[in-house]
């Protein structure tokens, strides 16, 4: 029997959360895997750069993650919480200087405010 | 009993990447410390090279986060990076999945590990290799433990990986190099990019040369965040393999901040012993 996991929980979709530093987490979830695919994999980034709609539409995206993806706006991907790792080969995948990628970081976080989820906002956690 | 050579090395992208904007002398005495360690391992002949990776999403994703991974291929790819990014050109290295399948079989006696027959090497592994196997002719093994993504593996199980890699090693006829590579105290790859925190650095050291397993394991990683980034996550490259040294003391053959390389660049070696016959007794 198929069970989606929603159902199993008794919860409907996650947008139904929209706004919990739960969907947050969830979203970064999927902005992060859009981005580790794009960076390791050259057929994703054919798609990347000669049918991007098309790709957006298989990863679970709010409309502002979309937005940033679509605006190759790096700050504001860094303020989502996209972990500096993946968003450094990003950066290198969109020709940016290494300048540019750092001063587009802090732009983003003059623009939009904080990191937003993920290591960088992280307070207490991780503990050992 | 075949482990011929056990270091540690840096790997940041800007090592290659953004070599000409460090200061030249610094980043000259740096290269020398890396051509020394190749030196060195090529001196013991080794079949493979065994890399202690800590990479950067390449492969590994928190759809499916193996806590320690390493690779039965019988080859890799790399660098994922823009190749001008990194300076360093898209190859394909050889692997050994025959020796590769004896070791990870030895190993899962004492830690769970996961194995990976595809493989694509990032700056955190091509970095070293530019170094070290500049002919990408030594079949190379790597071993993934997960310090991007958390929650990580505590590090006395990076020990127990470690401790379990040297004894996989020692029961194989073949002779192994087993190189780690990681960052002590950095911020890469965020604003802070380039902040080294140095003191923390060279105590970290301190108790990596003087193989102090307790001191090594006691960092916890809400401390290690506070005072060495995310990036001092990394340190768990280096207790496996001060935990592959069985007891035997490090020696740091280079130590500097070099901020535009985004870490405190470090070549260093445990001392294992076997300089002439190239076997470890």
């Amino acid at each position: 029997m198929h069970v989606r996991v929603g159902d199993r929980y008794g919860r409907g979709h996650r947008r139904d959360y929209a706004g919990s530093v739960y969907n947050r987490a969830v979203s970064l979830y999927y902005v992060q895997k859009f981005l580790y695919q794009l960076n390791r994999d050259p057929a994703v980034q054919r798609r990347f750069h000669d049918g991007l709609e098309g790709l957006l539409a298989e990863y679970d995206l709010t409309g502002e993650e979309r937005a940033a993806i679509r605006s190759r706006d790096v700050g504001l991907l860094y303020v989502f919480g996209v972990n500096g790792q993946i968003l450094m080969h990003y950066a290198a995948l969109l020709g940016l200087e290494w300048n540019e990628y750092l001063e587009a970081m802090r732009e983003g976080v003059r623009r939009h405010g904080p990191v937003r989820a993920g290591l960088y906002a992280m307070t207490t956690e991780p503990r050992a | 009993m075949s482990t011929v050579f056990l270091g540690a090395c840096s790997h940041g992208p800007g090592i290659t990447g953004r070599a000409a904007r460090a200061d030249p002398a610094l980043r000259e005495e740096f290269y020398r410390s890396f051509a020394r360690m190749r030196e060195a391992i090529e001196e013991k002949r080794p079949d493979a090279l065994v890399v202690i990776a800590a990479e950067h999403f390449a492969n590994f994703f928190m759809n499916n986060m193996p806590a320690f991974a390493m690779g039965m291929a019988e080859y890799y790819e790399g660098p994922i990076e823009d190749e001008t990014w990194l300076a360093i050109r898209r190859t394909r290295i050889p692997g050994n999945p025959g020796l590769s399948r004896r070791l990870i079989s030895s190993m899962l006696h004492h830690v769970d590990l996961a194995y990976a027959e595809e493989w694509k090497f990032d700056h955190g592994i091509m970095v070293p290799l530019n170094f070290l196997t500049p002919r990408y002719d030594l079949p190379v093994i790597p071993v993934n433990i997960n310090c991007q993504g958390p929650p990580l593996a505590p590090l006395g199980r990076a020990w127990a990986l470690g401790a379990a890699l040297r004894d996989a090693c020692d029961a194989v006829p073949e002779r192994i190099a087993i190189v780690a590579t990681g960052g002590i105290s950095h911020w890469p790859a965020t604003p802070d990019s380039g902040k080294i925190n140095e003191p923390w650095d060279r105590e970290f050291l301190r108790r990596w040369s003087a193989n102090d397993r307790d001191a090594l394991v006691s960092y916890t990683d809400e401390e290690t965040y506070r005072e060495a980034g995310q990036g001092g996550f990394e340190i768990r490259t280096f207790v496996a393999a001060a935990a592959a040294a069985k007891g035997a003391p490090g020696e740091i053959w280079f130590y500097a901040p070099i901020p535009i390389f985004a870490v405190g660049c470090t070549i260093a070696v445990m001392q294992i012993g076997g300089a002439d016959t190239g076997r470890v007794d």
